[in-house]
């Protein structure tokens, strides 16, 4: 901005602000790709129509094996039932993608559980690189190959930087990524515009702190399934 | 006249409109009395050049029939048309009729490979004329014509010298004698009497020439193995100096394929040492290529990887062509790239995870009718052939259901069953469920499944050894 600013020196404050990039708490940006409905009503109404189309959504794990997994499952079933199509903004949103690109997950994705949530197995790809840099660089390609309808990426420690050019990647390539990481990884910085923490509730749903959501308000919400 | 052709010149007789069924006839069969068959008007739409060399000394002249040189030329000539025909002498053939109108015309494609021959230092001549043999025999007499059409080139042959045609001395020698010397005069004589007297095969060959008789000559076919090797100037271990190396073999990969119109899939690069054998490493781009900047991508991203043991001196690469496919069109500038279902974009991910990270890294899923849980699944090898099938088996097809007899499984499986503690009776959530089965290969279990709530609201799926009387954890429902 900083670069804009001193190439029209005379602009007011309001014709900046003007300037699409500019994000406003609350406001919707103009180019937003529709939403992934997320499958849970619920969640939808928060984040504006479901999981942002083309962006980074971080989720911060305070446990494994507490249906993190079961929280996307419908989303990769719808995008797997239609190409991806109409968009609300100018963002195009190419159809056939029709992969979902696993970078790093820590145990082996069970193939008959998947099959039985209804998860088209021929279309999955596995990665599980050596090292973290192999991780984030296999994340990144996946994200702007044009041919993943999402890209699921397990990730331990890692810096701001990353975790902003895969969202740079994700909003370029128009393709949604889901970052898993470790709860404690909350108060570290992040580009995502999507956080969210989860956490078990008792009867097999969650409970969803929404740390910080560019497409709508923050604060906790409790889903069921 | 002389002496001796006088007897054929009193045989000449005036000509006679032969049927147009025998004038089109392959001039083969028996020489009959008639005078020699008028020209086909136009034979198809070939145009032939003819390129003779012309060598300025002996030395040269041994050079220029060596067999490493001749090919060398014929590859230069695929550049401007994929008809090239290698003379016994040396000249070649062109069939250019096709290509007139992507060079800019006759004149100018003639221009151009004048202009490449003089580059190379090599002084030739260009003749042009509808049939091969005429083309050649032109440009064997050092008449650098441009004749398109058939009445024009039979003009220009009639003035070619017998001696020029490249005939063995006996026969040079009797037309000689008989007073012949050009082809016009050829043309005069009987023609029974000139296949008698001279050789039938001669009168075949002005029959070729003159487009009576089709003539197509042997086409040059290229090599289909490309091997080429860079020395370095010095020995070294930047990846950078390897990979430009590397980008220079490519390149001369590419203009390979372009002649040959084929395409590649695989290279072979060989890494030279000093003191050890060489470092070989094989890169795969997944998919016919006729381009190669995909390659060098992947080259340098094996290049990351390998470990070289010592400097390298020089670079080899090899590849073989393949038939390439389809061709790839590119998209036109300005126009969104059509996305619909891109194989090549699936391959190109695919080879470029596998390059880096290993082939065994990138894998798909399968499913096994299998009750034991670490069997019902397996790695699904992501190689070149099924490159991550396109999906359109309907979900419900055999091999993608699992046992439908199997109770709630859960969405991660541990690699090993970790071994736990007895979990308190309180956090069991659901009955056991016994899997007992695998006895007919040595690996049979016997165990009873049990979900219970594990640390922090997570579920988890665990067992006990109905052998060791040990609790194992197999699995989380994520």
């Amino acid at each position: 901005m900083a670069c804009c600013a001193m190439a029209c020196p005379s602009n007011t404050k309001e014709e900046l602000l003007a300037n699409p990039h500019i994000w406003k708490p609350g406001s919707l940006p103009a180019g937003r790709p529709a939403p992934l409905p997320s499958g849970f009503a619920e969640l939808d109404n928060w984040l504006d129509g479901g999981w942002p189309a083309a962006a980074v959504t971080e989720l911060l794990l305070t446990g494994e094996g507490i249906g993190e997994l079961r929280l996307v499952l419908p989303v990769l079933q719808k995008l797997q039932q239609t190409p991806t199509t109409g968009a609300r903004g100018q963002v195009p949103q190419p159809q056939g993608r029709q992969h979902f690109c696993w970078v790093n997950p820590p145990y082996i994705p069970y193939a008959p559980a998947l099959a039985r949530h209804g998860l088209d197995l021929s279309r999955l790809l596995v990665v599980q690189p050596e090292s973290m840099n192999d991780a984030l660089w296999a994340m990144d390609l996946a994200l702007r190959s044009q041919v993943c309808a999402a890209v699921l990426g397990w990730f331990g420690q890692i810096n701001r930087p990353a975790i902003r050019r895969l969202q740079v990647v994700a909003e370029a390539s128009a393709c949604p990524g889901f970052v898993f990481r470790a709860a404690r990884f909350a108060r570290h910085d992040s580009a995502a515009p999507l956080r969210i923490r989860l956490a078990a509730a008792g009867d097999g749903g969650w409970q969803l702190d929404i740390l910080r959501n560019r497409y709508g308000r923050t604060g906790r919400l409790r889903l069921s399934c | 006249m002389l002496k001796r052709g006088r007897r054929f010149a009193q045989a000449r007789l005036p000509a006679v409109a032969a049927p147009t069924g025998q004038a089109a006839r392959p001039a083969a069969g028996e020489p009959s009395h008639s005078d020699w068959p008028a020209l086909p008007e136009a034979p198809g739409h070939n145009l032939w050049l003819a390129i003779s060399f012309i060598p300025l000394n002996t030395e040269l002249e041994r050079f220029l029939s060596s067999e490493n040189w001749r090919g060398q030329l014929a590859r230069w000539a695929l550049n401007y048309t994929p008809v090239v025909s290698v003379d016994p002498d040396g000249a070649l053939l062109l069939e250019i009729g096709g290509s007139l109108k992507l060079f800019g015309g006759l004149q100018a494609l003639r221009q151009r490979m004048q202009a490449a021959l003089a580059e190379q230092g090599v002084t030739a001549v260009l003749a042009c004329a509808p049939t091969a043999r005429a083309a050649g025999w032109l440009a064997r007499a050092g008449m650098a014509v441009a004749c398109t059409a058939a009445p024009a080139a039979a003009q220009a042959l009639g003035a070619v010298p017998v001696a020029a045609l490249g005939w063995p001395i006996r026969v040079r020698q009797k037309l000689q004698q008989m007073g012949v010397h050009t082809l016009a005069d050829c043309r005069r004589l009987p023609r029974d009497g000139f296949a008698r007297r001279i050789g039938r095969e001669y009168l075949q060959a002005m029959d070729e020439a003159f487009g009576n008789r089709l003539y197509q000559p042997l086409p040059y076919v290229g090599p289909v193995l490309f091997r080429d090797r860079l020395e370095l100037s010095g020995e070294t271990l930047d990846a950078a100096v390897l990979l430009a190396a590397t980008d220079s073999l490519l390149q001369q990969l590419q203009a390979f394929l372009r002649r040959r119109q084929a395409a590649v899939q695989t290279v072979l690069l060989r890494f030279e040492h000093t003191g050890c054998p060489p470092s070989r490493c094989r890169v795969s781009g997944g998919q016919a290529l006729t381009q190669t900047g995909h390659l060098l991508e992947l080259t340098g991203l094996k290049l990351e990887r390998m470990a070289l043991p010592e400097p390298v001196t020089a670079v080899a690469l090899a590849a073989r062509a393949q038939p390439e496919s389809v061709y790839a069109t590119a998209d036109l500038p300005g126009v969104a790239p059509a996305v619909a279902v891109d194989p090549a974009r699936r391959a190109q991910l695919l080879a470029r995870l596998q390059a880096r990270l290993g082939a065994s890294r990138v894998h798909g899923l399968a499913l096994v009718a299998e009750h034991r849980p670490e069997k019902a699944w397996h790695v699904r090898e992501q190689g070149h052939r099924p490159l991550l099938s396109t999906g359109q088996r309907p979900l419900s097809s055999a091999g993608q259901r699992p046992l439908s007899s199997a109770g709630q499984r859960p969405l991660w499986l541990l690699q090993q069953p970790r071994r736990i503690e007895q979990p308190d009776a309180a956090v069991f959530l659901r009955h056991a469920e016994r899997i007992e089965s695998g006895w007919w290969d040595g690996h049979d279990i016997r165990r009873d499944y049990y979900s219970v709530s594990g640390p922090a609201g997570s579920r988890w799926w665990i067992y006990r050894d109905c052998r060791d009387r040990h609790w194992y954890l197999h699995g989380l429902f994520g």
